[in-house]
């Protein structure tokens, strides 16, 4: 029990940041993100001797994109319920990057990471563990269970909705002597 | 040599992140480069597609700002309530059925927490509130020859100090679960007549949300 704590210990340090940020960029929200990053790594404890031998990385991204789909869920649902209360009190939790992250990333990075939160999915999990986490394209399908070509399509066709939906932005930003 | 050209800007905006990729076949990734960039070698002056030059700089630019976005730290509260958790319950399930759980309770998600205890906070203040609106019953002889003015300045500022902590907590946990108490909610349906009441009930001065 101690050794299977400790191996859990060091499991939960070498993952939790990446899972920390998938959520994070996924929901867009840090408290939910952190709800879900325990959430995952508790379940992670939970199931910690049927894991052996399995790949606990893949693992975790795939219970990681589940609850951050789930909470996401949660989350649309209790806001159409409040609206239709007409509530006094705004409960609607605020998805906009925390005021840190506002301030130091740009204009243009903030709309960028507004546009990712509008991508469907799979695109939005797929550009968050490439572009983000720098996950190589074939780890990104078996962890998705997607063929590798599949990926790669998902990956192309959603920087090109980003890129529609960042139009606005990036006319200022690119001129055509670039 | 000058490659053959025979594709259309709309073919090659398709490709563009394929290009970028390097997942075109080398003669078609010539192609586009190409119709991209055009050829020089030949001393004309062929600069190539300017619309879908910018198009490609577009691309490279969405790229560049998504490298930008950078992982993030997972706060220490996490990790430290996940091993408190997991120290505390029990051991972690043995290899049984895909559907068996521990003994171990989940978590319950923070916000969850936080809005439980948000809600008893409300609720004794409302409490509190209300204690002191209710008309006061006909005097009996027990209590009869007390008065508000038997309350000492060290009760009443004590009252005070007491009204001012609950309320903090309420917006220290709304902060935390992500609740915004808007100022004008918060002011009219909770300060304002928790302000009046004190006032009424204890004659005080007003207090200091009252100044507003």
């Amino acid at each position: 029990m101690p050794d299977e704590l400790e191996a859990f210990g060091e499991a939960v340090e070498c993952h939790k940041n990446r899972l920390f940020t998938f959520a994070l960029y996924f929901l867009g929200d840090r408290s939910q993100a952190e709800d879900v990053t325990q959430e995952v790594l508790l379940k992670l404890w939970r199931n910690w001797r049927k894991l052996d031998g399995v790949d606990v990385a893949a693992w975790l991204t795939t219970v990681t994109r589940n609850a951050s789909y789930d909470a996401l869920r949660v989350r649309q649902r209790a806001r159409t319920r409040l609206r239709s209360l007409d509530e006094t009190v705004h409960a609607v939790p605020d998805d906009r990057p925390d005021p840190a992250r506002r301030a130091a990333s740009s204009q243009l990075g903030r709309r960028l990471e507004e546009a990712l939160r509008e991508l469907a999915e799979p695109y939005r999990s797929i550009l968050i563990l490439r572009e983000i986490q720098q996950l190589p394209h074939q780890e990104i399908a078996s962890t998705l269970g997607m063929q590798l070509s599949t990926v790669k399509v998902y990956a192309h066709r959603g920087r090109k909705k980003l890129r529609e939906l960042l139009s606005d932005d990036l006319d200022g930003e690119v001129s055509d002597a670039s | 040599m000058r490659p053959e050209n025979p594709y259309t800007c709309s073919e090659v905006l398709e490709w563009i992140e394929l290009y970028l990729d390097d997942d075109l076949e080398r003669p078609l990734a010539q192609s586009v480069r190409w119709h991209l960039e055009g050829q020089h070698e030949s001393g004309g002056a062929d600069a190539g597609c300017a619309t879908c030059r910018r198009e490609l700089r577009r691309a490279e630019r969405v790229r560049y700002e998504l490298g930008r976005l950078s992982e993030e730290r997972c706060p220490d509260l996490v990790t430290a309530t996940v091993m408190e958790e997991a120290r505390r319950h029990d051991e972690p399930s043995a290899g049984g059925g895909a559907g068996s759980r521990t003994t171990a309770f989940p978590a319950p998600p923070r916000w969850l927490q936080a809005g439980a205890l948000a809600a008893a906070a409300a609720t004794l203040l409302w409490l509190g509130v209300q204690a002191i609106r209710t008309p006061e019953p006909q005097p009996t002889a027990i209590h009869a020859d007390l008065s508000i003015s038997e309350y000492s300045p060290q009760e009443l500022a004590r009252a005070e100090q007491e009204l001012r902590l609950a309320l903090g907590y309420v917006a220290a946990i709304g902060r935390r679960s992500g609740v915004a108490l808007r100022d004008d909610v918060l002011v009219d349906d909770v300060l304002a007549p928790s302000a009046e009441a004190l006032e009424r009930a204890f004659a005080a001065p007003p207090l200091p949300w009252r100044e507003r």
